[in-house]
């Protein structure tokens, strides 16, 4: 049985909002298991967001479990890393302070510091412009920014919201290499929340696809040739999507349900049912 | 920083030119020429570089004070919804009070010296940059925040590389606004009380009918308030780089 990195226990979680409550999400069960990428796909305004933002301990109050590692997540935990959709960089800050800042903050020594968000600048590929700031970089510049300034830490899990939705066809796909490049060379836990198809097909292990407001897990489907090179052009790939779409659009009959259709119930070991998925991408 | 040498030379022409056609039109003697003007910026040259130095003085440190704590108590109130329901009804109570009729209570209880004229001008100012400060650090970007939080930054690093930041265009647009008002109050609070600074030395003029030194005296005001405009410039060009 591998280990469970992240794992969401009947979540749910209500917004004040303008016209009352909003229920964003509703008894929301997930298990992410250590060392996988997990895409998480779902229609706009499903609750990605949220699910995202409680995963890095930065909501409170909501109902259910969270825990990383078997310990509740009750505040930011210093080896998540999140990267925003809109990447929260500091535009007052350079691109080296950004990417530098995460260190900074944890006190870091400054010579091992400096040398460390170097290096990672230059993995990620935006080193000629430590001195620039944010604004006058274009949006993949800025992704690999984001990126880098989780990657100066030292994360066992990687957040992602979005992470190429607002990027042309050809950078995305760029990306998409440098996050994979990067997931196997780290060999953390990477989750990604997307409402696009290609990126959860490309880049997730399993693929788990929410139900609109408020967001749940409602089907999960394995996708054991995520990340293998040439996977974008294979008749397999088409063949994924068009499951997801399928399952996208009627949310039952696809994939495996994990919920009875009519009484809603969740099946009680997410995590098992993960395990097995992963258990035959390594066979295969 | 030609250029900009060449746009005040520019708007030096345009001004003692429409000035100078103006003053020819009017032919009182209370509309002096640049010609008749000028030369009284040297000629009373001794009394008016000391009053230009008081003036500037009284303005400048009045503006570090009221910044100074006008500056944390907006960021810490537009960050906290709780410390803005109380302060926000206060703020809104205080505010459109014109803080020049204070000016008497001011020199009963201060004197007639730089005391009451700072107090005035910092008032002016606090209540500016608190209120601007304070709407800036309430619109700091949420996406921001959470990042660096969950990068595990503290409050105070939220406030440090976050809501500090977010504020500096915000504090200089304030202090850009009510400096307009600040040389205003300094002028009114110069010519009522005292005997040293521009305000005292343009009424004067006036009460001598001296109408080229008056001018005089205002072309001096107009150059405190360029030297004001010019340090807000280049120190928001050093504290907010980015923009």
């Amino acid at each position: 049985m591998s280990n469970i990195s992240l794992e969401f226990k009947q979540v749910s979680k209500t917004y004040e909002g303008k016209a009352g409550e909003v229920e964003a999400l509703k008894d929301l069960s997930l298990c992410v298991v250590e060392g996988e990428s997990l895409a998480i796909i779902g229609p706009s305004g499903c609750g990605k967001s949220t699910l995202l933002l409680l995963a890095s301990g930065l909501l409170g109050d909501f109902r259910g479990k969270i825990s990383i590692k078997g310990k509740p997540v009750t505040k930011p935990r210093l080896e998540t890393g999140l990267i925003l959709q809109d990447y929260g960089l500091l535009p007052w800050k350079t691109v080296f302070e950004n990417a530098d800042l995460g260190q900074r903050i944890r006190k870091v020594p400054r010579p091992e510091r400096l040398l460390r968000t170097e290096q990672i600048l230059q993995q990620v590929g935006i080193q000629d412009f430590s001195k620039n700031y944010p604004g006058e970089l274009s949006g993949g510049m800025r992704q690999r920014l984001a990126l880098a300034r989780v990657l100066t830490l030292e994360v066992d899990l990687l957040l992602m919201d979005e992470p190429l939705s607002s990027l042309d066809l050809e950078l995305r796909e760029g990306l998409q290499e440098l996050l994979l490049k990067l997931w196997r060379q780290r060999g953390y836990t990477q989750l990604i929340v997307t409402h696009s198809i290609d990126e959860a097909v490309y880049l997730g292990e399993r693929i788990l696809v929410m139900s609109p407001r408020p967001g749940r897990i409602v089907t999960e489907i394995a996708n054991p040739l995520a990340g293998s090179t040439g996977y974008r052009s294979t008749p397999e790939y088409f063949a994924k999507a068009t499951e997801v779409r399928a399952a996208l659009e009627q949310r039952d009959g696809v994939g495996v349900p994990l919920f009875e259709a009519k009484s809603g119930t969740p099946t009680p070991s997410l995590c098992s049912k993960a395990d097995s998925y992963l258990g035959e991408s390594d066979a295969s | 920083m030609h250029r900009r040498l060449l746009g005040y030379a520019l708007a030096l022409f345009i001004i003692l030119l429409s000035w100078h056609v103006l003053s020819l039109i009017v032919n009182s003697p209370a509309l002096p020429t640049p010609l008749q003007t000028v030369p009284m910026l040297v000629t009373y040259g001794a009394q008016l570089g000391p009053d230009f130095l008081v003036s500037f003085y009284r303005v400048l440190i009045a503006m570090i004070i009221g910044t100074a704590i006008a500056m944390p108590l907006g960021l810490a109130i537009g960050r906290s919804p709780r410390l803005d329901t109380v302060f926000g009804p206060l703020l809104y109570i205080l505010y459109p009070i014109p803080k020049i009729v204070f000016l008497p209570i001011l020199l009963v209880l201060l004197g007639i010296a730089d005391a009451p004229k700072i107090v005035l001008i910092a008032l002016t100012i606090f209540f500016q940059v608190l209120i601007t400060v304070r709407d800036a650090a309430k619109e700091v970007p949420e996406a921001s925040v959470l990042s660096i939080r969950s990068l595990g930054a503290s409050r105070m690093d939220v406030f440090l590389h976050v809501v500090i930041p977010a504020s500096l265009p915000a504090l200089f647009t304030a202090l850009r606004i009510s400096s307009g008002t600040a040389v205003a109050i300094l002028f009114f609070a110069e010519a009522i009380a005292g005997s040293t600074g521009l305000g005292h030395f343009i009424i004067d003029s006036w009460a001598m009918l001296s109408y080229p030194r008056m001018f005089a005296g205002i072309i001096a005001m107009a150059f405190l308030g360029v030297i004001l405009y010019e340090i807000f410039d280049i120190l928001e060009r050093r504290l907010a780089r980015w923009r």
